[in-house]
């Protein structure tokens, strides 16, 4: 992993020549993932201001169907790991909108006791920290915090895992309580 | 139309019905017009919406007008939805006021005539639109005149629904007033048309509201060709939600539709009569009528375009996006017209800066549900090559079969995530 990321940056140096049409490509995940990466759809994520280490690495993880998605590592696997890596970058640099939720107050209480106890560790208390392979949460929407957390609780996903440390964590919680943990974190900004 | 545009369009029909805009309307649009150039977009759907967003985004100097003939616009993506009373139409409803707000001008009207040549544009109620580049999305035209039987007044019998609006809610009233144990028809088109799984999509929600308050009932599909998008994801779909109950008359089967009887509510193939309660009619389709009407298309009913800037190559300043384009195997999604939009925005920016316009991909994501919790969906990717639009090789997926719940559970809701956040970079 560390001698990619290595060869990536020396490929982003490389390609700052193809930034408009990196700003081309990017522009063609907006009606997913909304303009410049700042979702409005309950389920799909911000992408806009999201880490940019772990934007990359969740790509080619999805390119190389080694992270399961829906579509997205189908339309990646044409794409140059450099091209994502830009587009990482691309996204990454742009300002974090939190996701507009209203808080519904007893969700946001049970849903702060479930963080304590299972996210508060790596993600920080309300889901704010980002580190080398950690996604910003606070302010992600909840219905995308709740489908990529059944990966690890729905009894029906058989696939890979992504993260052995979250399916540890988070593999035995009931479905109330992902929701309810997904609605904190989402609502916080 | 609120009062702020009625103000700004009052006093534009005022210069126009002098008869001499470019003098009277004031120096400094001129001077702003002759410096940074006029775009006029004629179409409010995704396409032309998508198209004005991005000219604004890329040069807000840029004097961008939109005609739309209607003040409300109802998103076809969804309306399956409608129709299968799970769903409700004003869910879908957007409009152009957003853009107003931005300082886009938005004229509700009808375009009856486009002027290649003087570069100018004339709408039903009277006014000149002149352009330095057009971008044209007028969508589809429904080609009820290649259909025998189908005189006027047909859709009000046999509802297209392909159009998203009320034509929606009749087919919603017809197919809730149904007997149990009626049949409901949807014919499928001579390929290519909007929403190539869209019929198929339409037969499952149907089948859907039928399996729980009209159990009986019976889907058949008469289907001009003899494969569908989607097929394994389709039949695998139907035999789990609703075994027995869609039925599949491919074109090679007696599927291909000759003639349609309103009076005795039948589609008439090429094998068989077939009658029914309940019929979705919808006709072969060709590029919206004012595209015809210039000149823009093609003996394919499309308009053909540079597969870069999507410039007519018919008529010089003027950029089909949407439906109307004739893309050979690109299918006619709304993705792909928002996809066009953004391409003739950027094309027409460079062109009038005096810029190389950038070589564009168009992207293509397309979920269908066969059930409010059960989506699939296709993406693709497609870009210029040898002077068309072609498929990179390899790009063009579908979801897989025999997948768990989890995954037909959440690609449903992805699917509701990918409609807010296109219809806000349309509409919002």
């Amino acid at each position: 992993m560390h001698h990619k990321v290595a060869a990536f940056a020396f490929c982003v140096a490389a390609g700052v020549a193809q930034a408009a049409d990196i700003a081309g490509l990017a522009a063609t995940c907006h009606s997913c993932h909304g303009i410049d990466g700042a979702s409005v759809g309950p389920t799909m994520p911000s992408i806009a201001g999201q880490n940019e280490n772990y934007l990359r690495h969740v790509m080619i993880e999805q390119k190389h169907d080694q992270r399961y998605s829906s579509i997205m590592g189908r339309l990646l696997r044409t794409y140059s790991d450099e091209e994502i890596a830009l587009m990482a970058r691309h996204f990454a640099a742009k300002p974090w909108v939190p996701a507009a939720v209203d808080a519904d107050m007893r969700l946001v209480n049970r849903g702060r006791q479930v963080a304590q106890k299972t996210c508060q560790r790596c993600h920080g208390a309300t889901g704010e920290r980002v580190a080398e392979g950690t996604p910003r949460l606070a302010g992600q929407w909840p219905g995308y915090l709740v489908i990529e957390s059944m990966k690890y609780t729905d009894p029906t996903f058989h696939r890979n895992k992504p993260s052995e440390r979250m399916a540890e964590r988070v593999g035995n919680l009931a479905v109330e309580d992902v929701q309810a943990v997904a609605h904190f974190l989402g609502t916080r900004k | 139309m609120t009062g702020a545009h009625m103000n700004r369009w009052t006093r534009r029909s005022f210069l126009g019905a002098l008869g001499a805009g470019a003098l009277l309307s004031g120096a400094p649009m001129v001077a702003r017009g002759a410096a940074k150039g006029r775009v006029v977009i004629v179409g409010g759907g995704f396409g032309g919406a998508i198209a004005a967003r991005y000219v604004g985004m890329a040069d807000p100097a840029i004097e961008v007008t939109i005609i739309e003939r209607s003040p409300q616009y109802f998103t076809c993506p969804f309306s399956n939805k409608v129709v299968a009373g799970i769903m409700e139409l004003d869910a879908l409803r957007y409009d152009l006021k957003a853009h107003a707000a931005r300082g886009v001008r938005v004229a509700y009207d009808d375009v009856v005539a486009i002027d290649p040549a003087k570069r100018s544009v004339a709408t039903a109620g009277g006014k000149q639109f002149a352009y330095d580049r057009l971008i044209l999305a007028p969508g589809v035209e429904l080609d009820y005149a290649a259909v025998e039987g189908a005189t006027a007044g047909v859709e009000t019998v046999m509802p297209h629904a392909w159009k998203a609006g009320e034509q929606t809610l009749l087919l919603r009233k017809q197919i809730e007033a149904m007997k149990d144990g009626g049949v409901f028809i949807i014919t499928v088109p001579r390929r290519p048309y909007r929403c190539p799984p869209g019929p198929y999509e339409r037969a499952a929600l149907a089948a859907h509201y039928f399996k729980r308050h009209k159990p009986k009932s019976k889907v058949i599909i008469l289907d001009d060709d003899n494969t569908m998008p989607k097929q394994s994801l389709f039949l695998e779909s139907w035999n789990k939600l609703y075994p027995g109950m869609i039925d599949w008359v491919t074109g090679n089967n007696g599927g291909k539709m000759e003639r349609v009887d309103i009076k005795r509510r039948m589609v008439i193939t090429t094998d068989a009569d077939f009658p029914a309660d309940v019929i979705s009619f919808v006709p072969p389709q060709k590029a919206g009528a004012i595209a015809q009407k210039t000149g823009l298309t093609d003996v394919s009913g499309w308009c053909p375009v540079d597969p870069v800037t999507l410039e007519s190559t018919r008529h010089k300043n003027i950029h089909i996006v949407g439906d109307a384009a004739f893309t050979d195997g690109v299918p006619k999604s709304a993705h792909i017209a928002g996809a066009m939009g953004r391409t003739a925005a950027r094309a027409v920016v460079a062109l009038l800066q005096g810029k190389t316009p950038p070589s564009p991909q168009y992207v293509n994501t397309c979920y269908t549900l066969a059930a409010p919790d059960y989506g699939f969906s296709i993406a693709g990717i497609y870009e210029p090559k040898g002077g068309v639009i072609a498929m990179v090789p390899n790009s063009v997926t579908v979801s897989p079969t025999g997948a768990p719940e989890y995954m037909r559970r959440t690609e449903a809701e992805f699917a509701y995530g990918w409609l807010r956040n296109i219809a806000a970079e349309a509409f919002l």
